[in-house]
């Protein structure tokens, strides 16, 4: 009989782990990847984001609560819990030093190369670093972590849990705890989860993180009555190279070419106007936008005077000395494909200047749909593009919890000793859009909780 | 996170161990040399083989093979095995040989990394730079105190072995520069006393080199093999191993220098410290050169005023 079991060892499961530690004796942390690939999507994120003054050095300028809060309110509209949103921003300085003392290293200045951000404080060697320390931590304290534990089921009677089923290795066994916390993510993984929202769309997808994160616990949970949060059909998704492996691969494979050109799909035309607004506010409403075209993909072209303008691709453009080369090149009807650049060409109005800092005046007049700003024609070769899919980064469908992180129910009281942290939970913060940074804030600020607060039951 | 078995199978600390490994050959001189001995111990024991014969041939024709076989003690005595001339004439050559090749490199490689020579001469970058080669400042770790290695956890012993091995080459050195002065200009012949200067400061060294070398080996034994590039780390090998050798044969030597062995053991010790000497410029030795000039490159980047400007909307992106 263990104290605390915790399922999922990404940030949140092992931030959940090392807080019930310090309290129980026995903690179990169950993983369902192997070793090597531990740490679910926490792996691939670089810096957390919380409130600060400005006399903190791993950041540039001070970022106030009220600010902070702002911005979540903002991203998220009025469906976002103001009280979680409120306590997760009050204890983000402190989940912050807590994390330094587990062992969480930070990026200083370097001369010459970085920059530090106003809002965010960058790990040192990035996520993966973060997570190595974290299971560090974990052996010195004495946490039982088990991989490649893949939790089918989750044994609930009446209010209380008292277990987990673990399929390992391909043996089944059962774990029992006096406390269960939850940090198993979101679904985003689960193809045939997806598959019943976007139908057979979905094989054209790319999902960009972990293939771990099936959300058979949030699955469970859901079935046995928990109050579910979040829009359930909905996914944070952008645009990455379809040469991008299925999954997994990550922050690297976006691009971010579509405001700086024209994006067509297969049948060489244009469906949304690429220079709407600036791209940090657009950028994820294109992935969806992929999704909905014919066969889930769509090409972004620009020309040669473009290619330096943003982030350098993984992958190489297709490239092409002229227009129907490229269309060649990258499998559409180089016919369809010149005519269509042409006649965006012909569209713009010429007297505006480009200006990719700010809302410039360079836009289409007379196109359907036009494009609003950074509108320079498609004309100095050799001509570059990239083939797009739609990729998901993670899903907001996930559990309700009060302020103790304790799951609640449908109807009636919360579960008396199932506690969530994570994305499993974000749902009621992060309900549309994202806040680069905010979701390692959750996971830390609401793992610690429920580390503590499972402890303190397990204790009674 | 790209870390193989990953599809991207990105392993950075083998890339620069390879890049390393490539600088090292590239500005050798000839190229040729570097790849065949410095990673591998069957031409690096020919080698060895070689300079036991050419010692020996060197004995048999202009020193004493008769004397080698008895003890002695009096000053004179290793001259009376092997002359002066026929000790020092072919080392000396070949360290000139192996002083020109470096210095050749050294110009090839700061022409091709940096373009202009005279940047080169720039006071507070080299001596800054000196300041970090002589502390290896950059093994003790970050802000853990410690590299990962040989295991997960963060631990000094590399930084402080690899010390040992660095400052007891200098000390062996500094014991050889002190006794060529005893010898030529004060005419003190050797043996010395065990408590002169060459006799401490070559002690001090030669332990150090043997605890250093010996203690780094094991180290290497036991760490992941992965994020290394697999010929760099073999070259690594046989450096420590004919450090450690040269060290040992010397300690050997010092301790056993008032017994018949003493004829056998110089012949030895002096073949060992040739191969040293001939492959230096081939294997992983001349890691010294161009670490020293990285952190010479580094010194003029860090210098204020050159930031580069900065892209604050990429950092909110997902």
């Amino acid at each position: 009989m263990f104290d605390v079991i915790v399922v999922g060892a990404g940030n949140a499961g092992l931030v959940s782990a090392i807080s019930a530690k310090y309290r129980a004796p026995r903690v179990l942390l169950l993983e369902k990847s192997p070793e090597w690939m531990r740490g679910g999507n926490s792996r691939h994120t670089r810096d957390i984001r919380y409130a600060h003054g400005d006399d903190d050095p791993y950041t540039e300028g001070a970022y106030p609560k009220e600010e902070l809060l702002d911005d979540l309110l903002r991203v998220g509209g009025e469906k976002v819990n103001r009280d979680l949103a409120s306590l997760c921003v009050r204890e983000s300085p402190a989940i912050l030093s807590w994390m330094s003392e587990q062992g969480i290293r930070w990026q200083q200045p370097l001369k010459g190369t970085l920059h530090l951000s106003r809002t965010c404080r960058f790990f040192l060697g990035g996520g993966k670093a973060a997570v190595n320390s974290y299971f560090r931590k974990a052996h010195q304290m004495g946490i039982e972590v088990l991989y490649d534990a893949s939790v089918e089921d989750i044994i609930i009677d009446g209010n209380t849990v008292k277990g987990v089923v673990v399929e390992r290795l391909g043996e089944q066994k059962t774990f029992l705890g006096k406390a269960i916390i939850l940090a198993s993510g979101g679904f985003e993984s689960n193809i045939e989860w997806l598959r019943s929202h976007w139908g057979e769309a979905i094989d054209n997808f790319v999902i960009r993180g972990t293939p771990y994160n099936t959300g058979r616990p949030l699955a469970a949970l859901l079935e046995a009555g928990a109050m579910p949060v979040g829009e359930p059909r909905a996914a944070h998704a952008v645009c990455v190279d379809a040469r991008a492996p299925k999954f997994d691969g990550g922050i690297v494979t976006r691009l971010d070419a579509t405001p700086f050109g024209i994006v067509l799909n297969k049948h060489c035309r244009r469906f949304y106007d690429e220079g709407e607004d600036i791209w940090p506010k657009r950028y994820a409403s294109w992935g969806g936008m992929i999704g909905h075209q014919p066969d889930q993909v769509a090409y972004a072209v620009i020309d040669s005077r473009m290619l330096g303008q943003f982030l350098p691709s993984l992958y190489r453009p297709y490239q092409g000395q002229t227009l129907p080369e490229l269309g060649a090149e990258m499998g559409l009807a180089p016919g369809m494909f010149t005519a269509a650049v042409e006649e965006y060409n012909r569209h713009i109005n010429r007297d505006g200047t480009f200006n990719p800092a700010i809302l410039d005046d360079c836009h289409t007049e007379g196109l359907d749909p036009p494009k609003s700003h950074w509108a320079v024609p498609i004309e100095a070769p050799p001509f570059y593009g990239y083939v797009m899919r739609p990729g998901i980064t993670f899903t907001y469908l996930g559990l309700a919890v009060d302020e103790t992180t304790r799951v609640l129910k449908q109807s009636g009281p919360p579960f008396a000793n199932l506690y969530a942290a994570g994305e499993i939970m974000s749902g009621s913060i992060l309900t549309r859009g994202y806040l680069g940074g905010f979701g390692l804030t959750i996971g830390g600020v609401f793992g610690r909780i429920a580390g503590q607060e499972a402890a303190k039951h397990a204790a009674n | 996170m790209y870390t193989p078995p990953h599809d991207f199978a990105v392993n950075l600390p083998q890339v620069f161990s390879e890049v390393r490994r490539k600088t090292y050959s590239r500005y050798a001189l000839p190229q040729r040399l570097s790849g065949l001995a410095g990673p591998r111990f069957g031409p690096t024991m020919i080698i060895g083989a070689i300079s036991l014969i050419f010692t020996g041939a060197l004995l048999a024709l202009t020193g004493n093979p008769a004397r080698a076989l008895v003890a002695h003690t009096s000053p004179g005595a290793f001259e009376e095995v092997l002359p002066y001339l026929a000790m020092v004439v072919p080392a000396s050559l070949i360290v000139m040989f192996g002083l020109i090749a470096v210095l050749f490199g050294i110009y090839r490689f700061w022409r091709e990394t940096r373009g202009s020579i005279n940047d080169l001469f720039d006071p507070p970058a080299l001596l800054g730079a000196m300041a970090d080669a002589v502390v290896v400042r950059f093994q003790q770790g970050g802000e853990d105190k410690g590299c990962y290695y040989p295991g997960e956890n963060a631990s000094r012993t590399r930084w402080i072995l690899h010390l040992c091995v660095f400052w007891g080459f200098c000390f062996a050195f500094a014991a050889t520069l002190v006794a060529f002065i005893y010898q030529d200009f004060l005419g003190l012949l050797p043996p010395y006393p065990i408590l002169s200067a060459p006799v401490l400061l070559g002690s001090i060294g030669g332990v150090g080199m043997i605890i250093g070398a010996t203690g780094l080996i094991y180290l290497k034994m036991r760490s992941d093999p992965a994020p290394a590039d697999a010929t760099h780390t073999s070259s690594d090998y046989v450096l420590l191993v004919v450090i450690d050798l040269a060290a040992i044969t010397g300690m050997l030597l010092l301790v056993m220098r008032a017994t018949p062995a003493m004829g056998s053991l110089l012949i030895i010790h002096l073949a060992v410290v040739l191969v040293l000497f001939v492959t230096a410029p081939y294997g992983k030795l001349v890691h010294f050169v161009y670490r020293y000039l990285a952190l010479v490159q580094n010194r003029i980047e860090s210098k204020p005023g050159k930031m580069i400007p900065k892209n604050e909307k990429e950092t909110a992106l997902w």
